[in-house]
């Protein structure tokens, strides 16, 4: 029989791309022989564009890279800046942020959770996933006025205090969430089907892991346990209770456990954060009086935090003008979309679409 | 019991049109009418049926995910779909350079054609006093198992000649799927036909219909068989792998715009009910009398309807399956199920139990 590979152009305009991700398939049939995720359609220049606005200004430009989990990206600048310039941070704004962000995680994976599910041609759980995470907007909308584009974590602290109404709602969210994702959990987790889609599908070893240089939930489902929060601590999460989970699974089932784990380890967090926040100043006072827009510093900086996706990295390099000299960012997302090629070669169609879902790429963070 | 073409014509001779007193030719003209009636009333109401589950489906939908559903067109949105068949009509008509016209043209019309036939072939019992048999040839099973193998012929033309490398992927998978399922559904199918062969025409829909006993039960694997093939058959979730609008973005029926992307459309749904009707049919007895004399169409109706929750309620719930899983389930699994079933049924027979 003569065998006829066929180059397949899946993307930028496709259903189950998480966006604007273009990958040029050879297909032998259904089988992959090779697939090349090819990216840059959703580039806006955030980088360069850095280098021309103030320090407080370039937090924009965060808020829509990843604008699934848009605290974390706000808080890898916030928190590189403040080493570069050496600001203070009032206690109770570490804790706000800490609670903040690990909220967002929870809202970041539920979005991947339902998107998945639709990647695997089921409807319904989407919906109900989105339902949960309409609850986490709603309590961020209390706390900065917005439902995407928070601009919330700010140099020098937070935006706004947390308001009397928020607590109710945090602890009623608290006590619901867990029932909530175990009834979501129970529909995936006792599906044939879908245990059939996930496990054994889109291998990744943990070598392999290591030299794609991937981090996040990806990594740790290959087997490494190495998460930023434990391995070096910031905000205050040396001083909180939590766990790193991990699967020795390596592929598509074990991501998605380890993601679902996450979840409940984050509203951990969220709640010893939200217990222990203090009383006192929200906002650095020095900078209320004088205005973010005196910031500068000169030398260079790296924070790096762990975001939904993995390490997220910001390099600034100042020249002790009050604009940035130079702003890098080091996207998970994208590390992690580099392996798809040796994950998805040899499955089938369906397979791809699954395994790519399981990275969770967000493209506003691929193409910055 | 009076048959519903025997009623047409008496109505028409009623109306002053009888060309059954000018001889021969004229009884033949006189039941070509009677019969062009009979298949414009299942036309209708085919299509009423079909906005009927449109309308249900997403409003099921909807209310399992938390939804309102279709609500701003008319009472309870029932209007909706007005709507949207006069937004389709609307669209404009594309088709690809790469394609090609006339096949690409025809498909949609070989899919909603045969459909439409297959509803003809239907018994739908006997509503007060109406026999509702359209077609009273003596193999509707045959029949209408030939006319539901047609329309997914239908969907392969659409695939290949649309010069679109998702859509020829979907029309693959639409021939693929169509082998796996269709085998093991007419087996099953046969073990039906051999356990009343001894009790007059098993090839007969209507007097498969009419036996006392609900097949389902005789026949639990059978049955099973017959219910995952039907599944298949109508292509959606989990087995709509010609489809999968998240692998092959719309498959087979990508380049289709307007009014033939909703004729396809009107097919799916069309085939839903009409595997409700089927299998209702063929294991549960179908439109025969229950209680009521004259309720066998009510009857079959709420039987179909059953169905249909099954059948949406599946699609609703289920992640696809992969395609090469399919394969091997309806070839390793279901034939040889299909295949012991038969030689269960020879074996009720021949030991005399049926």
């Amino acid at each position: 029989m003569e065998e006829r590979i066929i180059d397949v152009n899946f993307g930028p305009q496709h259903p189950s791309t998480h966006g604007v991700l273009r990958l040029k398939v050879k297909l032998n049939g259904e089988t992959i022989v090779e697939a090349h995720p090819i990216i840059g359609y959703l580039h806006r220049n955030a980088e360069k564009l850095s280098e021309s606005k103030f320090y407080p200004s370039v937090l924009i430009f965060m808020d829509r890279l990843d604008y699934v989990s848009n605290h974390n990206m706000e808080l890898g600048y916030v928190l590189a800046v403040e080493k570069l310039a050496d600001v203070e941070v009032p206690e109770r704004a570490q804790w706000i942020r800490m609670m903040v962000v690990e909220l967002n995680r929870i809202a970041s994976h539920l979005v991947w959770l339902g998107t998945m599910g639709l990647d695997l041609g089921m409807i319904t759980p989407f919906f109900y996933t989105f339902r949960e995470r309409e609850k986490i907007v709603q309590m961020f909308e209390m706390l900065s006025g917005a439902r995407l584009t928070y601009n919330y974590i700010s140099i020098g602290g937070v935006y706004k205090d947390v308001p009397n109404e928020f607590k109710e709602k945090f602890m009623e969210f608290y006590n619901e969430f867990p029932k909530r994702l175990e009834e979501i959990q129970k529909i995936f987790d006792e599906n044939e089907i879908f245990i059939q889609r996930m496990k054994g599908i889109g291998y990744l070893s943990p070598e392999d892991a290591m030299s794609y240089s991937i981090t996040g939930p990806v990594l740790r489902a290959s087997g490494i346990n190495y998460d930023i929060r434990k391995k070096f601590p910031y905000l205050h999460y040396d001083k909180v209770e939590f766990e790193v989970p991990t699967s020795k699974g390596c592929d598509n089932y074990a991501r998605y456990q380890v993601r679902i784990e996450e979840m409940k380890q984050s509203l951990r967090i969220a709640k010893q954060a939200f217990d222990r926040m203090p009383e006192g100043e929200y906002f650095n006072p020095l900078y209320r009086k004088q205005g973010l827009l005196k910031i500068k510093g000169k030398g260079e900086v790296y924070s790096r935090t762990e975001s939904p996706r993995g390490e997220f990295g910001v390099y600034i390099v100042g020249d002790g003008t009050y604009r940035p000299y130079r702003v890098r960012i080091r996207s998970p997302a994208f590390h992690n979309l580099s392996a798809t090629n040796i994950m998805v070669r040899g499955l089938k169609i369906a397979d791809m679409i699954a395994t790519i879902s399981t990275l969770d790429p967000v493209f506003g963070e691929v193409d910055r | 019991m009076i048959n519903v073409l025997e009623l047409i014509n008496r109505i028409l001779i009623y109306l002053g049109i009888n060309f059954g007193m000018y001889g021969t030719y004229g009884q033949y003209v006189q039941e070509i009418l009677v019969y062009l009636i009979a298949s414009l009333l299942i036309l209708l109401a085919a299509s009423i049926t079909i906005i009927i589950v449109i309308y249900v489906f997403r409003k099921y939908m909807a209310d399992l995910q938390q939804r309102i559903g279709p609500n701003r067109v008319g009472p309870y949105g029932i209007l909706q779909l007005v709507a949207d068949a006069l937004k389709i009509f609307g669209k404009e008509d594309i088709i690809p350079d790469r394609a090609d016209p006339l096949i690409f043209r025809f498909a949609p019309y070989i899919v909603f054609t045969f459909l439409v036939l297959s509803y003809l072939v239907i018994p739908y019992g006997n509503l007060f006093g109406i026999d509702l048999t359209f077609v009273n040839v003596k193999y509707t099973l045959l029949l209408l198992i030939a006319f539901s193998a047609i329309a997914p012929i239908g969907e392969v033309l659409a695939g290949f000649s649309s010069g679109n490398k998702f859509s020829m992927l979907g029309a693959l998978r639409a021939a693929a799927q169509d082998l796996s399922y269709e085998i093991p559904m007419v087996i099953s199918a046969l073990g039906v036909v051999v356990l009343l062969s001894g009790t007059g025409n098993s090839l007969n829909l209507s007097d498969i219909a009419k036996n006392p006993w609900p097949l389902a039960i005789l026949e639990p694997i059978g049955f099973f068989v017959f219910f995952i093939a039907m599944v298949a058959k109508m292509a959606v979730v989990p087995f709509d792998l010609p489809e999968s609008e998240s692998e092959l973005v719309s498959g087979f029926n990508v380049e289709y715009s307007g009014l033939r992307f909703g004729i396809f459309y009107l097919g799916v749904f069309g085939s839903i009910f009409l595997a409700s009707l089927f299998i209702s049919v063929v294991y549960l007895g179908g439109g025969s009398d229950f209680i009521f004399y004259g309720s066998g169409y009510i009857w079959l109706l709420i039987k179909a309807f059953i169905f249909m929750f099954i059948f949406l309620t599946l699609w609703i719930a289920l992640p696809r399956i992969r395609v090469d899983r399919f394969m091997n389930f309806g070839w390793k699994i279901l034939l040889p199920l299909s295949l012991i079933n038969l030689v269960w049924s020879v074996m009720l027979v021949s030991l005399g139990v049926f």
